[in-house]
């Protein structure tokens, strides 16, 4: 445990040092936050609300639905599939399965090191910023702390989903395909762009086979009091379904690519 | 015009290159019209629900996102691949070898290294184009067919002229290509939409600084009769070629005086 520890600290430190990078990331939230609550503005028009398949929702409801959307962005970003991909293309993995630890564990405490160094430095700017230029809302104490383990939860299953992908490296070298795909899919399945009490039915069916909407979707209908407190624990079961689900393709995969894997060189 | 001929004989060399890895290429194509898809059918689904984009329908609003990415994937297929490497042979000194060749270096540069990736985009959005300037029943005259050849002519020359901009950077900042990127992707963003909906300081920002509305909002304003959204002056809706004819010179005397500050560097 105090080993894992020590990887969350290390990651942490390491994305703190890429400043630029940071800035960066940080000044493109903010403009794809402006943009689209200009967007929505317009959308509403003069009126103050619109119905949709989960009752009337306000244009406050749609600022707030953005500034939520462009804070859990800043926990969703991973670049597990792209250091994957590096390490089986090098043949560096073949030292990491060496050392006693568990790679999946070690590739987590990496993102979650990697989330804690991004609250201060990416998370409260956006909320600053939010908070300053549009109007806050906030939830009740036990909406927040239902929405605080869906949002964990979504977290874990986007973690999970992206080193499936990873995984895939074992068999397929050009896996930034994958990597762009899922983000295509994200963006418009997890609701982080459009919500999906918005979309057509078609789309809306479409959505519920897929684990994208419990990553953004999910957690900011239970922050915005759209759905009831039944309904929040059902989606939080659901998410936990998914995990499981998907810890058990992980594990098929894992054991099926450490044998598969060949280092070229090294 | 030897320099035409030339410059289709790096073409289609790299095409050759491309035709070898067929999997590598078509899975690439594949990718980027997906993307677009998908932000194609966003744009559908928030139409499904709302009536009008600050009183532009969604045809008008897909016509101005396709113009956007038209004249984006043209030029990337010029400008994008040499502006990135630049960055990269500047940091590790082969950019020398292209000073030494008897050939303008920009030319050079460019031909070596035309891109069929963004061949992707361009077919996508000429399509989604295609449909809608004949939903949208746009009339055409002799006068609509020569302004429409000279905007997509100026949004690509603005297009080329940022991506030059932002790889000249790499004569002073070597590697900049990160921030070129947040810059050029991150601004850009904007003009997926009306610039009409946004702050007058956006206004502002996108038409006088870094001029990405004469890309696709003016030409807008003028193909679709868009007299309501006149921003600043009506005049501006002609503006595109010169602005592209402007910008793209700007952008190659930067391109040259970085050319001098890197010699005179002598890495």
């Amino acid at each position: 445990m105090r080993l894992y520890i020590e990887f969350i600290k290390n990651a942490l430190l390491v994305n703190s040092t890429y400043r630029l990078n940071l800035f960066l990331r940080l000044f493109n939230r903010i403009i794809g936050l402006f943009i689209s609550v200009s967007i929505w503005r317009a959308l509403y028009g003069g009126t103050s609300e619109t119905m949709s398949t989960m009752g009337s929702v306000s244009i406050k409801d749609m600022i707030m639905y953005s500034i939520i959307s462009s804070a859990i962005s800043v926990f969703i970003s991973n670049n597990v599939i792209a250091s994957m991909n590096d390490k089986i293309k090098s043949g560096q993995i073949a030292l990491d399965l060496l050392k006693p630890i568990n790679y999946k564990v070690w590739q987590f405490c990496n993102v979650v090191g990697r989330n804690i160094s991004s609250v201060l430095l990416e998370l409260v700017p956006v909320l600053i910023i939010g908070g300053l230029v549009f109007s806050f809302q906030i939830p009740t104490v036990i909406n927040f702390i239902f929405f605080l383990i869906a949002l964990l939860n979504g977290v874990i299953i986007n973690f999970l989903i992206t080193y499936i992908l990873g995984i895939l490296g074992f068999w397929y070298l050009e896996v930034w395909h994958f990597d762009r795909l899922l983000q295509d899919l994200v963006r418009l399945f997890s609701g982080a762009w459009i919500p999906l009490w918005f979309f057509p039915k078609v789309l809306v069916n479409i959505s519920n086979y897929l684990p994208f909407k419990f990553i953004y979707f999910a957690p900011t209908t239970i922050y915005l009091s759209k759905v009831s407190y039944n309904e929040a624990l059902i989606i939080i079961l659901q998410q936990f379904i998914w995990i499981i689900g998907l810890l058990l393709i992980e594990k098929i995969l894992w054991r099926k690519g450490i044998k598969k894997l060949v280092i070229q060189g090294g | 015009m030897d320099k035409l001929l030339l410059y289709f004989r790096y073409v289609s060399i790299s095409l050759k290159t491309s035709m070898e890895y067929r999997y590598s290429f078509i899975s690439h194509l594949f990718i980027q019209v997906f993307t677009y898809s998908i932000n194609y059918l966003g744009i559908w689904v928030i139409f499904n629900k709302f009536e009008t984009m600050n009183g532009w329908s969604y045809y008008e609003v897909v016509f101005l996102y396709s113009l956007n990415l038209l004249s984006y994937g043209l030029s990337a297929m010029f400008v994008w691949a040499p502006m990135r490497q630049l960055g990269d042979m500047v940091q590790q000194g082969t950019f020398d070898g292209i000073l030494i060749r008897p050939l303008n270096p920009f030319f050079h540069m460019l031909a070596k290294n035309f891109t069929y990736g963004f061949l992707g985009h361009t077919v996508l959005a000429s399509v989604v184009f295609g449909i809608c300037i004949s939903k949208l029943g746009i009339s055409w005259s002799f006068m609509t067919i020569i302004w429409f050849v000279l905007f997509i002519f100026g949004a690509f020359l603005i297009q080329c002229a940022m991506f030059i901009i932002g790889g000249s950077l790499s004569f002073w900042f070597v590697n900049s290509s990160q921030l070129v990127d947040t810059f050029i992707y991150g601004i850009r963003r904007f003009v997926d939409y009306p610039i009409s909906l946004y702050d007058t300081f956006i206004k502002v920002l996108l038409t006088f600084i870094v001029p990405y509305a004469f890309v696709n909002f003016y030409p807008s304003i003028y193909f679709l009769n868009k007299s309501s959204d006149t921003l600043f002056h009506p005049i501006l809706q002609y503006g595109t070629p010169i602005v592209g004819i402007l910008l793209f010179l700007l952008a190659y005397k930067i391109w040259s005086i970085g050319i001098k500050h890197y010699e005179s560097t002598g890495s």
